[in-house]
């Protein structure tokens, strides 16, 4: 008993030693070091600040936005973990060679992006922030949290002058904004839109306090303010997202209805005009139901994926103002 | 467990009687409030107008598709849920007993996880029935397994097991998902009754029409059953089978609910408590209707609140179930806990 | 007959289990997506040169990764194996008994109160955690049934108010704008993204714990004995079970507030151990200590290997192991 208890003591010290020996052995790169000519530094969305020693060339992405971000910036990405790249507004077939980042959305597996040997690895906030322990050895993590158009245009341009691209990024942004402006000047406002996820039963509709409904409310008439400071946030990660009261929708009855969907059997317009409630929104009886591509409208987050989703929901809100996009 | 309820029950019928017309008058009006509340917010007179076929095409429409079956679909689920619940606390003589254990909850899970994150091509309207087809699935599980068990402890913690392992596979399928369908999927998790319509209730409608009056039949046996294994097998009943029949029944009635609206915490657990708290008897002929009304008014009311409390925003009402049903069950409780100590 | 051989020859066997635990260390810190070969691992772990994203693998997740999971399995498994002794019950875990979810809940509670992320737990947190699974405790306790006649009724009850306490715990959450997906995945119990930090949170819990839990090998040998003949043998009962269920505790606390809410873990490990040398505890400790050890790494080096690239969190993994075994253990148990 008291050998068993030797030897197990002696593991337990021997590990010690081991995690003792460990600390000397790892280099935290990204790390200030003496160099203070650049000012690589950041404040991410959790208040982390962090300061880079050389300007990042292989960036690690963790989430849409970033790969977004690196396209309008014209670099590539090290490595990723969805397909978003492979849209031919972005990368294309090209993306398939990037290299990928196992685990699930909430779970990336941490060791692919240490084999990427990134500089800067960018996540978002309610998902990534549990990385930053492990990611410490391997590089800094840039938490973002983009609530409106205008935080995606910070973050374009914090990550443009973090890699020495500052051009590229303020002719990004402008050509977005300028966009936003053409769309803003030229459309006549007179309908009425919605942007919601889900089922026909369980849905988050965005109001216009989240990314992809403060956008639309620029444009056209989007009756569904934010909610309040003193209301739960029952949709956890997309700020401004929330289920909805039906009975609202039908009171307001918007014109047009978008909806984020991912592969149905039947189109959706078809399915809501058979149920007995959505069939009285004047958006189904008019067969002004559109599915809209997620991956533009909500998970993107960026200028170039917001310039598209603008492009589509203005497109099909006035076609005969707008049968083409703006630049 | 107790004193023979048949004595008590005869002296007691007029209060019970009087209990059961007092939750009859506070359902009534609760649905009254579920009609008239929210967006047009009615007077009385407008719903009489709208009852009599009069009345704004807006205001008919959310009245009779909106919050009419939403008001019908509380009602039933809260009287099934409770009856359900009351039942196996009964037959298997623990009082925190509870439909979840039954594995139908985790099997209409299950399938609505798989539906919702793999966005799998299933059209809107046939959701409801296939997430039945996994409750039922789900409770032939474990009831298949626990057919011959004799001891009902042993039952319960066969049903816990499975339910464990489908909740198991329903975080690995969320683990495969995104920010925004774990969010979607939080609404079936928690049970909600939001935007329920017709639809829904008809399918729930055949399950509660069977299952409610059956269930109150089986007051006779659960009162038997209570009385202990042996005594009751002394008395002729047969006890495996009962008890097992009993737990179908309970399966029974909660899986069109649980599939519809997904497993709706504490109601189950909650309202034969109070049930029995109130009408100071354990008789089942009457705990089993005073519980179907409690459960129903709890449900109901609970929904009232959930659709009202944060307008427009909708909570899904088992977000109030557990926050407000979780202490309340502790503090119904709490006088076991002193009495507890010396039973076997 | 097995344990008759097994208990002959007891301290081979734990030298045994003691090298098959450190080549499982040198296996899980070999697999994963990215492959490095033991050659390799033993190489990296001596600093001799390799590939440099090789070394941060190895040394900055993988050994990390390793040593908690060890460290926590075998939390769990001691845990588990001193709740079954003094409840008499081969169905007690510190899941069924209320101390996962009561720690858990009170962890998290904690973290977001505090403003911290999960990921960066501090010293403070199993200290949180403990009352909490104590608190955890004491309800199923006092619910259930004394625990004289250790009846499934106690195991019954704590399993619906760990449910009770996990659905409270995710929707509390909710409410305070928590990532849902990130929480659920930690109250399973993962174990992705621990390293150094979190294992500098454990270790010295754990040379606290494990040595305390060791030590009382004895006394739960009397008490397996039977309370009349313990109180015979001048043993204060009740007094020296709410002492072990409080080291049980102490062993939980520090180890959910490092991995999240594992369950079953602490079932299935004594269950083994038992079969294999016996029911005296002072072999069965050790022994379930190491089971549990290994039982962890085994399942986190599966979960890192099979099903890439989607990995699923090691408590989903040990979940769908053990309600099986749980069940299989239901069945065979005669009542």
């Amino acid at each position: 008993m008291l050998k068993t208890f030797r030897l197990l003591a002696a593991l337990l010290i021997m590990a010690l030693f081991i995690s003792c020996g460990s600390q000397p052995a790892t280099t935290t790169p990204g790390n200030s070091t003496s160099t203070k000519t650049n000012n690589l530094s950041f404040t991410d969305a959790t208040g982390t600040a962090v300061r880079l020693s050389r300007p990042p060339t292989r960036i690690a992405c963790l989430v849409s936005l970033c790969e977004d971000i690196l396209a309008e910036l014209g670099l590539q990405p090290a490595a990723v973990n969805d397909t978003f790249g492979q849209d031919p507004h972005f990368f294309g077939d090209k993306a398939r060679g990037f290299a990928k980042i196992g685990g699930s959305f909430f779970d990336p597996n941490v060791e692919d992006i240490a084999k990427a040997t990134p500089d800067l690895v960018i996540g978002i906030a309610n998902a990534d922030e549990n990385l930053r322990s492990a990611l410490k050895p391997i590089a800094p993590l840039y938490i973002m949290n983009p609530t409106s158009y205008n935080d995606s245009i910070r973050y374009l341009k914090d990550i443009g002058r973090l890699t020495g691209r500052s051009a590229q990024a303020d002719q990004a942004a402008q050509r977005f904004l300028n966009k936003l402006a053409a769309y803003k000047a030229k459309s006549p406002k007179n309908k009425s839109a919605l942007l919601i996820y889900g089922s026909d039963v369980n849905f988050n509709i965005f109001t216009a306090g989240s990314l992809p409904g403060g956008l639309l409310a620029q444009t056209t008439s989007y009756p569904w303010p934010a909610p309040g400071p003193g209301a739960p946030a029952a949709s956890d990660h997309e700020p401004g997202a929330m289920p909805y009261s039906l009975e609202k929708i039908l009171a307001v009855n918007p014109d047009v209805l978008f909806i984020a969907s991912i592969g149905a059997s039947q189109p959706l317009s078809k399915q809501l005009a058979n149920s007995p409630v959505w069939s009285h929104l004047k958006a189904v009886k008019d067969g002004q139901v559109y599915e809209v591509n997620p991956s533009f409208y909500i998970f993107g987050r960026g200028t170039r994926s917001l310039g598209l989703a603008l492009d589509d929901a203005m497109h099909k809100l006035y076609p005969d103002v707008f049968p083409t996009p703006l630049t | 467990m107790k004193a023979p309820p048949v004595s008590a029950w005869r002296g007691r019928r007029a209060p019970i009687l009087l209990l059961i017309a007092g939750c009859g008058v506070l359902l009534a009006g609760i649905a009254l409030l579920s009609l008239l509340c929210g967006t047009p917010q009615l007077s009385p007179p407008d719903l009489w107008r709208i009852i009599n076929g009069g009345g704004s095409a807006l205001a008919r429409v959310v009245v009779l598709q909106l919050r009419l079956p939403r008001l019908a679909l509380a009602m039933l689920a809260g009287a099934m849920l409770s009856l359900s619940g009351t039942m196996l606390q009964d037959a298997l003589r623990n009082a925190l007993a509870g439909p979840e254990l039954l594995g139908v909850s985790a099997g209409a899970t299950v399938v609505v996880a798989a539906i919702t994150i793999l966005h799998l091509a299933v059209i809107f309207s046939a959701i409801p029935w296939l997430a039945l087809a996994g409750a039922l699935t789900g409770g032939s599980i474990v009831l298949l397994a626990a057919r011959r068990t004799q001891d009902a402890a042993r039952l319960v913690l066969t049903g816990a097991a499975l339910s464990a392992l489908l909740n198991a596979s329903v975080i690995v399928f969320m683990s495969l998902g995104s920010q925004n369908d774990i969010s979607v999927l939080f609404l079936f998790l928690v049970g909600s009754l939001a935007n329920r319509t017709w639809q829904h209730v008809y399918l729930v409608l055949p399950w509660a029409a069977i299952g409610i009056p059956l269930a109150l039949l089986c007051a006779r046996p659960l009162n038997v059953l209570s009385l202990g294994d042996d005594v009751a097998r002394g008395l002729g009943l047969p006890v495996t089978s009962a008890r097992l029949l009993i737990l179908v029944l309970g399966a029974a009635l909660v899986a069109a609910v649980v599939a519809v609206c997904g497993p709706i915490s504490f109601i189950a657990l909650l309202a034969p408590h109070l049930a029995r708290r109130i009408s100071k008897t354990t008789d089942a002929r009457a705990i089993l209707p005073c519980a179907a009304l409690i459960g129903a008014i709890l449900l109901s009311g609970a929904d009232l609140f959930a659709r009202m409390a944060f307008a427009p925003q909708e909570l899904p009402v088992g977000v109030w179930t557990t926050l407000v049903g979780g202490p309340f069950l502790l503090l119904l409780l709490r006088r076991r806990l002193g009495a507890r100590r010396g039973e076997p | 007959m097995m344990q008759r051989i097994a208990v002959r020859y007891y301290r081979p066997l734990i030298l045994l289990s003691l090298l098959v635990l450190f080549l499982l260390v040198v296996l899980h810190v070999a697999a994963g997506s990215v492959v490095i070969s033991p050659f390799d691992v033993i190489a990296a772990l001596f600093n001799r040169p390799v590939a440099p994203y090789e070394r941060i693998i190895v040394w900055d997740l993988r050994l990390p990764r390793a040593l908690i999971a060890l460290v926590a399995g075998a939390m769990f498994g001691l845990a588990g194996a001193i709740l079954q002794s003094i409840m008499r019950n081969p169905l007690a875990e510190p899941e069924m008994t209320g101390a996962t979810s009561g720690a858990v809940l009170f962890a998290v509670l904690w973290l977001s109160e505090a403003g911290r992320q999960l990921d960066q737990p501090g010293l403070l947190l199993p200290f949180v955690a403990l009352p909490g699974g104590l608190a955890g405790g004491c309800l199923v306790y006092l619910l259930g049934g004394a625990g004289k006649s250790a009846t499934s009724r106690l195991v019954l009850t704590g399993v619906l108010i760990s449910a009770v306490l996990r659905s409270a715990t995710s929707i509390i959450l909710l409410l305070r704008q928590e990532a849902l997906g990130a929480v659920l995945l930690w109250l399973i119990g993962s174990l992705n993204g621990r390293v150094w930090p979190h294992w500098d949170v454990l270790w010295p819990w754990a040379i606290v714990a494990l040595p305390s839990g060791l030590a009382c090998a004895g006394l739960a040998n009397v008490l397996q004995l039977g309370d009349a003949s313990a109180t015979g043998l001048g043993l204060r009962v009740g007094w020296t079970r709410l002492s072990l269920f409080f080291i049980a505790t102490l062993l939980t606390a520090g180890a959910v507030a490092v991995v999240g809410g594992i369950t079953f873990l602490g079932l299935i490990a004594p269950h083994i151990a038992r079969r294999v040398v016996g029911a005296d505890a002072r072999r069965l400790f050790p022994f379930s200590m190491l089971m549990g050890a290994g039982i962890l790494l085994a399942a986190d080096t599966i979960t890192q290997t099979i099903a890439q690239p989607v990995t699923i969190p090691v408590g989903a993994a040990l979940v769908l192991l053990g309600a099986p075994y749980f069940l299989f253990l239901i069945w065979r148990r005669s009542t």
